[in-house]
């Protein structure tokens, strides 16, 4: 019915999607295609590129820091991710429903999420603060600890202390997703439960928690994606230390490539990085386009 | 009519702690010295001051106040430039024909997968050859172009909800491409196009990294850069500045959030279930 003639396309249709275009040609395919040539050469800042084929990725390998920061960025990834969900499904449990303040709750919940990182890191750097941070004060009082503490100073407490900052900003996030999947639940569902016997426990059980699993999996694996791309909140609050001990691997690349400016040597980090990404975007599609499983 | 429940209290309890932090750094930095560093801390300052945040727009000729104004303005420009390229691009890629509109597209999409992180050499190589390094516009394209994508997502699925009979039938009438895409279309789409200019607002003003690369000189940094400088640098031990800017630098974004949280809320939402 609608079979045409090769119509011919008025230039200006094009116009509306040639911004966009040369956007993201030259500042993402560019660079992109750049990024995989980038990390065959060594190359500086200034000065010569000498192109050095696979040495990047060799030095890679027995570079020990690099396997530091990676490894240390998996860890706090392992660790936060976990912790933002519990504390994003108490949440969400909490303001689903029809009651007093519900819409207040929940944007108080969700207000540290729309901080910048930086700022957040900031408050909670204050509140860590060794000698007049008001955490060691109540520890103090409450007699469960005689000396402050020096949360920055290692990192063994200096792990679970971004991630119980990170925890706060970021629960807000999840919340809003398992609370979307919690809504989307049909009460008719529940009340034919009820018909049938089945007491709150066991409705929670076998109705809630697998309709909620396609948006509980997603949360999960965008909080993986964000605590990858960790970045700031490490530079600001441990400086990466002590001995890059909490180095993460963006911190990584960045020191490696604007701080070194061994420009090649951070892209050959950056496709470590790509390959992580990709396989994380993969679960996450995987998790988007079927909603059954 | 909603009622008091057991839940309302349980979330007051909640909701206070969560607040608690930054309840504490806004009295912090109404404090003065003695106050800050004396114990036992109070809960409310005894003496308030605004001294703090008069320190920060006065310290070294007004830097922080020109860090601020950079935000701003980088800001701003993002919004316009995000805004522009999106609403024209998600209206092509729904409403009008074109030759690889597939390819194109899948480009893009593939721009909201690969986060600028993985990409930050090769963006500075480039800058670096278009002489653009340590300018404005450097950071604004960037930001464009990594948050263009979502956004031209979002506005393809707003225009695809606006019924193509609706376009026919202003053509009869005589109406030209753009005053059906202006007239038309556009006034259909503003709550989404809302949605995406907050979006690029708080992506744009909560930016450390690009910033950090992008902008050395002190006449475009931006305000958040600037906050972690405060913090390493000389005044790095006086916490009712570095308190007092903390808030300044995330007050902006607050109030956009109380005035427009549902399109904060749509945003993020529709960022994360796509």
């Amino acid at each position: 019915m609608k079979r045409r003639h090769k119509k011919k396309i008025p230039l200006v249709s094009y116009l509306f999607i040639f911004p966009a275009l040369i956007l993201n040609l030259m500042f993402f395919v560019f660079p992109f295609l750049q990024s995989l040539l980038m990390s065959f050469y060594d190359w500086p800042v200034m000065g010569e590129k000498t192109f050095v084929f696979l040495d990047n990725y060799i030095k890679l390998f027995q570079d020990a820091q690099f396997w530091n920061s990676l490894l240390f960025t998996m860890k706090y990834a392992v660790f936060v991710t976990p912790c933002l969900f519990i504390l994003a499904f108490i949440l969400a449990l909490l303001i689903n429903g029809a009651f007093k303040g519900v819409n207040l709750f929940r944007s108080l919940y969700f207000a540290p999420v729309v901080i910048s990182m930086t700022c957040c890191s900031m408050v909670w750097l204050w509140i860590y603060n060794d000698l007049y941070g008001v955490l060691n004060y109540l520890l103090q009082t409450m007699g469960i600890i005689q000396d402050p503490i020096l949360w920055m100073n290692s990192a063994k407490t200096s792990l679970p202390a971004v991630i119980f900052m990170v925890t706060w900003k970021m629960a807000g996030f999840s919340m809003l997703i398992i609370l979307a999947a919690f809504q989307s639940v049909d009460e008719q569902i529940y009340e034919a439960a009820s018909v049938d016997g089945a007491d709150k426990v066991k409705q929670f059980f076998r109705i809630t928690l697998p309709i909620i699993k396609p948006h509980a999996a997603l949360a999960l694996i965008l909080s993986v994606i964000g605590s990858v791309l960790a970045f700031e909140q490490f530079l600001i609050m441990t400086k990466g230390g002590p001995a890059q001990d909490t180095t993460t691997i963006v911190h990584y690349i960045y020191n490696t490539s604007f701080k070194y400016f061994k420009m090649g040597y951070g892209s050959a980090i950056t496709m470590i990085l790509l390959l992580v990404l990709s396989v994380l975007s993969y679960f996450e599609n995987k998790v988007l386009k079927d909603p059954t499983k | 009519m909603k009622r008091v429940t057991r839940k309302t209290w349980m979330n007051t309890a909640l909701a206070v702690i969560f607040f608690l932090p930054l309840y504490w750094t806004i009295v912090t930095s109404l404090k003065d010295k003695t106050e800050i560093y004396g114990t036992p801390p109070t809960l409310i300052p005894k003496h308030p001051t605004l001294a703090n945040y008069i320190k920060i727009f006065t310290l070294d000729d007004g830097l922080y106040r020109g860090y601020l104004m950079n935000s701003f303005v980088i800001t701003a420009i993002t919004i316009l430039l995000v805004v522009i390229v999106s609403v024209l691009a998600g209206y092509g890629f729904s409403k009008l024909q074109l030759r690889g509109k597939g390819f194109f597209m899948a480009c893009i999409l593939a721009a909201i997968m690969i986060p600028f992180q993985a990409l930050l050499n090769p963006l500075y190589s480039i800058m670096s050859k278009l002489h653009l390094l340590n300018t404005i516009p450097s950071m604004v394209l960037i930001y464009a172009t990594f948050q263009s994508p979502f956004c031209i997502y979002m506005m393809k699925n707003a225009f695809d909800m606006v019924p193509d009979s609706l376009l026919e039938s202003a053509k009869l009438d005589g109406a030209g491409a753009f005053s059906v895409f202006s007239n038309i279309c556009l006034p259909l789409t503003w709550s989404s196009a809302a949605t995406i200019a907050v979006y690029a607002a708080y992506t744009t003003w909560n930016d450390y990294l690009i910033a950090l690369v992008f902008a050395n000189s002190n006449s475009i940094k931006t305000f958040n850069v600037g906050l972690t400088n405060l913090a390493i640098g000389q005044y790095g031990t006086d916490w009712g500045l570095l308190t007092s800017s903390s808030i300044i630098g995330l007050m902006p974004i607050l109030i956009l959030f109380v005035f427009l949280q549902k399109y904060f809320i749509k945003g993020m939402l529709s960022g994360a279930l796509k």
